[in-house]
């Protein structure tokens, strides 16, 4: 057993101070408020430090895009047909990705990895813990969400080649065809008629009965309006991703949408579609009481600077707690894996990260990293 | 009858060795093997200052399908106009007049598994084929033996300068299950309608039936963890080729008993997907229980090189009896003919070479190479 | 380095025609000083006893650090696909020195390799002779052509000169006979000036060879015709035909970097390579160093080409002089390196048996007499 005792604990919910975390067999089995019960127990004394859970990012392609790889190693982008609802993002990520180690050093435990945004509709995104290892053994949750990408990305990769989309037209076309072919294929399976698997409609039918959102890529307010209104017409859940100008439809946002992934802000906009990149929106958008989660999209930004991001939001005026939530339970809840990470909590994986200054300090460095229950760093 | 006068018999039936033994052959196969003064024979072959062991088995080429010395045109290996080949059969492609049988009658080399190369993602089927004959069914052991896929670069790449799906490793695996699903439709409509055979189908229904199993070309770990998946997910029999990052993975491929073929230890140069790339993989997988055969993949190393294979995956540290092993009882076993191929056993099929000295040996040559009972190489 | 290093003990193949046992080589500044048989005082004594010690390895045919090992695309330099003639590139310009490649060779006993850009191009730049530390010996060391199937199919592609063996010929003699003119031009008018012609006119110097890629009998003839029309001093690389001209070669003196004898037939110009080229080679009197044209085949192919030389007739000696002594004469560095005698480079390994039996483990690697591999466990092998 170990026993983290002081220091400032963020729980995922609240503060805590002066306050000790019981941790056993990977899992947090107790938090208590005060002094803390003397065990037999490894004590790790954390008086002047931070701590916080693992912390989350909601949306990754690492070990798709290894760093330093070059034009040889990019796996995050089947830019050959348009619709490929069944790729599994999980069977390209590589252990050997450098960012990976980087990544967890400063913090991070747990990510979402998925397809990238060439395709309307790209495939199926996993939770991964930031371990050594095969990132299938270190999976949370295989099947987390389905990613979708409206704007100018799928028109870009398409359209030279001569092959739709060419257009936001047709890419609202193209999935909207997708959804529905899915749903007459889950007639004929409901009904047993000239019925054939087809590994393509299962996953689209996994969407369509709400097993796990859409993460559907959107910047600007246009693409964004778009992907609320075929959700309003199939039903499924959904979540955007970017949000860019999120706070020019917030009130269309609210309620409608399980949560908003938004970032990343750390850069100049090169696109037109991109051009409200702000700091400011996920304070804005959590205003409105919308779920938020702030991401790195690394490698578009590192995913190791994951603190800062949130630090950056929280200077442009997003509330302290809020921010935090943002890295840490937010994203847990927006993926389905709240049960096991996001928190500080009795029950939970033991996924801990402890800095020697506030998160958002800019000189702050991380003193210890755990992943279920084990020192990582 | 015939009979060899064996001074060392490497048996390579768990590391036992004989010495100054009687070899007597009758047909094709082994009907005794004895001490003592030699029996009355048609044929008397005196090794008796000479090592004695079973003929080589090259468990990865493409002999045949990929001419040696007749330049790209005559490179049949990939039917690289579709990524889902299953239906193709290596053995209608195998050119027996091909320099590389030749080179492995001279050699020691009496069978190899050939079929098609690894441009495609569900290449085809392979064939078990002796090392001599004049038509494909004179030397056609067994097939199909197994179904070739590939995982990795060489899929990716090529279908990425095609601008074909699947240009990402995430393609290549979502690829292999829409053909497995479409083989398991295809059995259930099969047992209704008779006339809808399709060929490819019916390749795949033999690795879903676990008739034969699937022969992986993988280099990476991630798709080694995919392979663990889909072997999950289908309940195939497979075996790994070349398995480059085996050696980082050796844990979960101990645990599942998946046969490895490692090599060839020659390969020009390291790409980014190979940069992990050592001879020590053979020995790593070997110390951890893993079953090893070794190959040339023929002609990217010429067939006739893989007695020098084992001899460096030896220096590379895999123990002597193993890296020997590997292309012999091992090798054999992996392609699937183990029952009556691979050692010096009473009963097993005459496939013997004798070397001028022991197997590693630099100035070691082969004196002769006896296949199935009849001598297809003499040095003279 | 004013540091004394002796290596005591074991069996000692000098390339200089003795077999020493029992002796201590004494190592000063860098260089080997003598060969005696005791050791002097303040030496750093490396025990050698039961071991074997030969000259350090030389590949006289490489690529490293030009091809990078392990990334992908971005490290492919060798190969300047858009102009087929191409003399004033420099190989030096080119390679990674922090590339693994250098790694690998020191681990497998090769102390200097020279490295050429590839032969995609008739005529395809500079060459440099390195140790595999690093430093330069000789720069240039000749400029790279080729004849072949390479060229040809490369601009076949590109639909331009040359798609045939005739394009690859008059290409080369073009470009020497515009040289020439250079020359003369040169005479008149001191500030004329251009990097293509001076490159080649180092070989009308004799400054350094032409170091031709060649595999057919008849793309081997080829370049020494061409050559003697200038009067220009060759090498041909790879050579593996040569067997069938062999007679013609050794009359004309020409040496050969020979192989990589293990690899792919996949060209029809391979489809006649086999070891046995060597043993007609040391029969006939051709001056010859195996290559590896590493990283087409790995580094300590080197030692494994000697090895199974031996197969198909080569005798121990001359094998022995083809990783050794010969590469060191082709490249004009004998007086350096090459061989074990007073007054040379302290390039030196030992290995735990017989360099010419495939499984035998390099165990030191000394370049300038410092120790830059050493074996510790099978981990540290670099194949």
């Amino acid at each position: 057993m170990k026993i983290l005792v002081g220091g400032m604990i963020f729980t995922g919910k609240e503060f805590i101070e002066g306050g000790a975390i019981y941790i056993e067999n990977g899992k947090i089995i107790k938090v208590l408020k005060r002094k803390y019960l003397r065990k037999e127990a490894e004590i790790i004394d954390c008086s002047g430090k931070y701590i916080l859970p693992g912390l989350i990012d909601a949306h990754t392609h690492i070990g798709l895009y290894e760093e330093g790889a070059g034009r040889d190693y990019t796996d995050g982008n089947e830019m050959t047909k348009p619709v490929t609802p069944h790729l599994y993002a999980i069977d390209a990520v590589s252990p050997h990705d450098v960012a990976i180690k980087k990544a967890r050093e400063n913090g991070v435990t747990s990510v979402f990895v998925t397809p990238g945004s060439a395709n309307p509709i790209g495939g199926i995104g996993s939770v991964i813990k930031l371990k050594d290892g095969l990132p299938h053994k270190n999976v949370v949750k295989k099947e987390a969400g389905m990613k979708f990408a409206f704007g100018e990305n799928p028109k870009f990769v398409y359209g030279p080649q001569k092959k739709m989309p060419m257009t936001r037209m047709a890419i609202a076309a193209l999935i909207r065809e997708s959804l529905y072919k899915a749903k007459y294929y889950g007639e004929k399976k409901k009904r047993k008629r000239d019925f054939e698997t087809d590994v393509e409609m299962e996953a689209l039918l996994k969407l369509l009965r709400r097993e796990f959102p859409a993460r559907a890529h959107a910047h600007r307010h246009d693409d964004i309006m778009t992907a609320l209104r075929i959700k309003e017409e199939f039903g499924f859940d959904l979540v955007i991703e970017h949000c860019t100008s999120g706070a020019k439809v917030k009130d269309h946002l609210k309620g409608k949408v399980i949560g908003c992934v938004v970032g990343p802000a750390f850069g100049v906009s090169t696109k037109p579609e991109s051009r409200d990149i702000s700091f400011e929106t996920p304070g804005i958008l959590a205003k409105e009481g919308i779920l938020v989660a702030i991401t790195s999209d690394h490698p578009v930004t590192p995913l190791k600077y994951l603190n800062i991001y949130a630090a950056m939001a929280f200077k442009e005026g997003m509330e302290e707690i809020e921010a935090l939530k943002a890295i840490t339970i937010n994203p847990a809840k927006i993926l389905g894996v709240e049960k096991r990470i996001g928190s500080i909590e009795k029950g939970k994986d033991a996924d801990i990260v402890v800095f020697n200054r506030h998160p958002f300090d800019l000189l702050a460095r991380t003193e210890m990293v755990f992943i279920d229950g084990e020192r990582v760093k | 009858m015939k009979v060899i006068r064996a001074g060392t018999l490497l048996t390579m039936i768990n590391n036992k060795v004989l010495e100054d033994v009687n070899i007597i052959i009758e047909g094709d196969k082994i009907a005794e093997i004895k001490g003592g003064p030699p029996p009355d024979a048609d044929e008397v072959i005196d090794a008796r200052d000479h090592y004695v062991m079973p003929s080589f088995y090259d468990a990865h080429t493409h002999i045949g399908v990929a001419e040696e010395g007749a330049g790209f045109d005559y490179y049949d290996i990939n039917e690289a106009t579709d990524p889902a080949t299953p239906g193709l059969q290596g053995k209608d492609a195998i050119y027996p007049g091909d320099i590389g049988f030749k080179d492995a009658q001279a050699a020691g080399v009496s069978v190899c598994i050939t079929g098609p190369g690894s441009s495609n993602v569900i290449g085809g089927l392979q064939a078990v084929i002796r090392t001599k004959g004049n038509t494909v069914e004179e030397m056609i052991i067994k097939e199909p033996a197994g179904l070739k896929m590939s995982f990795g670069r060489n899929p990716q790449f090529y279908w990425r300068e095609q601008k074909k799906f699947p240009s990402t490793r995430m393609g290549v695996s979502a690829l292999i299950r829409e053909y497995f699903e479409k083989a398991r439709n295809y059995r259930k409509k099969k047992e209704k309608d008779k006339t809808g055979v399709d060929p490819n189908m019916e390749a795949l229904l033999l690795v879903l039936d676990r008739k034969i199993p699937a022969r992986i070309h993988v280099a990476n770990m991630e798709d080694i963890s995919t392979i663990f998946e889909l072997q999950d997910e289908y309940n195939i029999d497979i075996t790994l080729e070349h398995v480059t990052e085996g050696h980082l993975i050796v844990d979960e491929i101990a645990k599942r008993d998946i046969p490895c073929v490692v090599g060839p230890f020659f390969v020009a140069g390291k790409s980014l997907q190979t940069r992990f790339l050592t001879a020590r993989t053979a020995a790593i997988l070997s110390e951890k229980g893993v079953r090893v055969a070794l190959m040339t993949d023929h002609p990217a190393i010429p067939i006739h090189f893989i007695r020098h294979q084992a001899a460096l995956a030896y220096k590379a540290g895999m123990d002597k009896f193993k890296a020997l092993e590997a292309i012999t009882s091992q090798a054999a076993e992996i392609i699937g003919i183990g029952d009556q191929y691979g050692t010096v056993e009473e009963g097993k099929k005459a496939n013997i070479v004798i070397l001028s000295d022991d197997p590693f040996k630099a100035s070691s040559r082969v004196l002769y190479h006896i296949m199935e009972g009849e001598i297809v190489w003499k040095e003279s | 380095m004013e540091r004394i290093i002796a290596i005591k003990g074991g069996t000692v193949y000098t390339m200089e025609g003795k077999v020493l046992k029992d002796k201590v080589i004494v190592i000063k500044d860098g260089k080997i000083k003598e060969i005696i048989n005791n050791i002097p005082e303040n030496a750093k004594v490396i025990d050698a006893q039961g071991k074997f010690i030969y000259p350090g390895l030389i590949d006289i045919h490489t690529h490293t650090g030009l091809w990078e090992e392990g990334i992908g695309r971005e490290g492919y330099d060798g190969n300047e696909y858009t102009d087929p003639v191409t003399p004033h590139l420099r190989a030096l310009d080119g390679i990674n020195f922090l590339d693994r490649g250098f790694e690998e060779a020191k681990a497998n006993g090769i102390t200097t390799v020279n490295i050429m850009p590839g032969s995609a191009n008739v005529i395809g730049g500079q060459g440099v002779a390195v140790k595999t530390t690093g430093e330069i010996l000789l720069n240039p060391s000749g400029i790279k052509m080729a004849l072949g199937e390479n060229p040809r199919r490369v601009y076949r592609s590109q639909n331009r000169m040359p798609s045939t063996r005739m394009g690859n010929a008059f290409l080369m003699r073009k470009a020497l006979i515009e040289t020439q003119n250079y020359i003369k031009k040169k005479e008149k008018d001191k500030y004329l000036f251009d990097l293509k012609y001076e490159a080649l006119s180092g070989l009308f110097e004799g400054k350094y060879p032409a170091r031709i890629h060649a595999h057919r009998q008849d793309d081997i003839v080829t370049a020494i015709r061409i050559m003697e029309e200038f009067n220009i001093k060759a090498v041909i690389e790879h050579s593996t035909e040569g067997h069938f001209v062999a007679d013609f070669l050794s009359k004309k003196g020409i040496p050969c970097a020979l192989g990589p004898i293990i690899t792919t037939r996949v060209k029809q110009e391979l489809k006649f390579r086999t070891p046995e080229t060597a043993k007609v080679y040391e029969e006939k009197g051709v001056l010859f160093a195996f290559t590896t044209d590493y990283p087409v085949i790995p580094i300590y192919g080197l030692q494994l080409s000697a090895s199974i030389a031996l197969q198909y007739g080569l005798s121990r000696e001359t094998a022995l002089k083809a990783i050794t002594i010969n590469g060191a004469k082709i490249l004009g560095l004998d007086k350096r390196i090459g061989s074990i005698k007073e007054g040379k480079d302290a390039d030196i390994i030992i290995t735990d048996g017989d360099i010419l039996e495939p499984v035998t483990k390099i165990l030191h690697t000394l370049i300038n007499g410092e120790i830059v591999y050493e074996y510790k466990g099978p981990e540290s092998l670099l194949m």
